[in-house]
């Protein structure tokens, strides 16, 4: 072994910020975060990219092709297909992010307290869990949306609701190895508060994997937004979503399958693209793996 | 030498699926101020318990009786706010996992400098300054640069030490160190167990140290406490114990401790394990493991006799001779 290797092996890397943030230089993040950016880019500023209204028909080309003048065709009223991929992120975006938000906001406070206090609480809350758990979520999404009637909005709540006990499991779970860890015996030794042993022992080390569960549990959302307005429980017409695009592509699967292909290569590519960047964040934020 | 702690026949019991266990067998135990008292036993025999349990740090499942007074107060029938008050204020803890015992997510001096301005109410930059000067007592190099380092930069024996200085940040008057040294190696075992004796003659602070290595504490203890399946069997000042000490368990350890020089083809051990006791024991626990066993050990119960001054073992059949 060389003297360069000697020093390289046993000198501690300073921690600076370049270094930090190395993992975002990743080839998967870095392409994976890209589409997830432009996705959101795009739903945010889906008014100022959009060549036409997303429900202006144009009866003089109804399935046209794709031209010059609509780069991806037009659908069977004539609107614009580019248009409406572009509108319909937006019904997409909202739903992965919103649903996961709530189900974040519910499941994170109960896991926590669930799995630090343990006892009949946890024991309840861990069985409703288990129950929830039985049905896939989806179906349990379509049961909701059902129930509440169709509407994004709605759509959106069941899709948060559905969520919630994956993400409960992962919080409760997480707390209760922390909560055995030393460091957090020590601040109860310490007469430190249980809120701020909460605060700042347990839930800043539960962060990296929720980060993680959350990058995960946006596209199963934006998946489940689409099959919900796809059987009609979600976005209602003329407002476009990827899912009743599909849809109302259906009868024409045979003579303009660019009607259904495209919608499914949206929501193929951004679900894709954050469960790469969910995965690729999951390695770079383990903190086992850190050193 | 006036009692700092005053524990009077401290029982802990756990229920749990397979019965009731009986985890401290009434143990009385003095620490007078500045003194520093060795807990001595095997993995299991209730020392840890037995400390956790004064500052009730012992689950909801865990049935504690008896008394511990400190300070002229009965720590165990204390209301969760006057407990708050004495932890980590008057009484702190050292752990065995130095790596574990510190949140990787802050840094050293975030997490010493919390404890101060919490219990202390120290301002940001006072605090910051003692920390400082903690870090030089526990004689942590370079001390203002450490403070800002996270724990995974710091090697295990800084770990501890870091725990040290959170320990003594509030100037307890009891330190309870449950085995601080076992994952640490040799020589670092030495430097933490000499700083806890020099910390110990600086600050006068009392010190309990738990450890099942008898090598250990020959070093640094006044007095040594010797518990086996949750009872108090043997307790004298460390000098008597090696000299003389009288329990047939307390003569196993020593002799299992390894001296250099002596060769052998097999290390000393005691056979057999400790037993897991379901209630108050009946007998003498040592009973089937003791080579000087005889009918009274299993049919009454030895109790604590003083043999010498300041000598007390729980044998019907000590050993008189020096070791």
């Amino acid at each position: 072994m060389s003297a360069t290797d000697i020093a390289g092996s046993t000198i501690a890397p300073e921690p600076t910020r370049s270094r930090r943030l190395a993992f975002l230089r990743r080839p998967v993040i870095l392409a994976s975060g890209t589409v997830v950016a432009a996705f959101i880019v795009v739903a945010a500023l889906a008014p100022a990219i959009a060549p036409y209204s997303p429900s202006a028909t144009d009866f003089t080309a109804v399935l046209a092709p794709p031209s010059g003048r609509h780069l991806l065709g037009t659908d069977d009223l004539g609107r614009d297909v580019l248009s409406r991929l572009i509108y319909g992120a937006r019904a997409s975006q909202e739903a992965g992010v919103l649903a996961t938000a709530i189900a974040l906001a519910v499941a994170v406070p109960v896991g926590l307290v669930a799995g630090f206090f343990r006892g009949r609480l946890d024991a309840t809350i861990a069985r409703l869990i288990d129950v929830m758990l039985a049905f896939p979520s989806l179906v349990l999404a379509v049961a909701l949306s059902a129930i509440f009637g169709p509407s994004l909005t709605n759509a959106t709540l069941a899709l948060g609701i559905a969520a919630i006990p994956g993400l409960v499991r992962v919080a409760r779970g997480e707390t209760l190895v922390l909560r055995e860890q030393t460091f957090v015996k020590a601040a109860i030794v310490s007469a430190t508060p249980t809120h701020t042993i909460l605060r700042r022992h347990v839930l800043p080390n539960l962060a990296s994997t929720l980060i993680v569960q959350a990058t995960v549990t946006i596209p199963t959302a934006i998946i489940g937004e689409s099959m919900l307005s796809f059987l009609g429980l979600g976005v209602q017409a003329p407002t476009p979503s990827w899912g009743s695009m599909l849809s109302a592509a259906e009868p024409y699967i045979a003579s303009a399958p660019r009607l259904i292909l495209l919608p499914i290569a949206a929501i193929f590519a951004v679900t894709l693209s954050y469960n790469l960047l969910g995965d690729a964040l999951r390695d770079a934020l383990d903190p086992r793996l850190r050193l | 030498m006036s009692a700092l702690l005053d524990v009077r026949g401290l029982s802990v019991q756990f229920a749990s699926s397979h019965g009731r266990v009986q985890a401290v067998d009434d143990v009385s135990l003095t620490v007078g101020a500045g003194e520093i008292v060795g807990l001595v036993g095997e993995s299991g025999c209730g020392k840890s318990v037995a400390t956790m349990s004064l500052l009730r740090l012992l689950p909801p499942t865990a049935t504690v009786s008896g008394e511990a007074w400190f300070e002229g107060t009965n720590l165990l029938v204390q209301s969760p706010r006057q407990l708050r008050a004495v932890r980590g204020r008057k009484v702190s803890f050292i752990f065995q996992e130095p790596m574990s015992s510190l949140n990787p997510l802050f840094t050293i001096g975030e997490q010493i400098t919390e404890v101060m301005r919490k219990h202390l109410g120290l301002s940001r930059r006072e605090a910051r300054r003692r920390a400082v000067n903690l870090l030089e007592t526990v004689r942590i190099a370079d001390p203002a640069r450490r403070l800002s380092e996270y724990p995974h930069q710091l090697s295990g024996g800084m770990c501890q030490r870091a725990m040290i200085a959170m320990a003594i940040a509030c100037q307890p008057k009891l330190l309870i160190a449950d085995e601080p040294t076992t994952a640490l190696d040799v020589t670092i075992q030495t430097e933490v167990l000499d700083l806890l004796r020099d910390l110990r003659d600086e600050l006068g602070m009392a010190v309990i140290l738990i450890t099942h290595n008898l090598g250990v504490v020959a070093d640094i203890v006044d007095r040594v406490c010797v518990m086996y399946a949750g009872r108090k069997i043997e307790e004298a000042p460390v000098e008597e114990i090696f000299r003389a000490s009288h329990h047939p368990y307390t003569r196993g350890l020593i002799a299992a401790v390894p001296r250099l020089g002596n060769r052998v083809d097999r290390l000393e051990e005691i056979p057999g394990h400790v037993p897991v006791m379901h209630g108050p024991a009946s007998m003498c626990s040592f009973a089937p493991r003791c080579p000087r066993a005889a009918d009274d050990c299993v049919e009454y119960r030895p109790e604590l006799e003083p043999l010498e001054r300041n000598h007390t073992a729980a044998c019907f059949h000590p050993y008189q001779a020096p070791v």
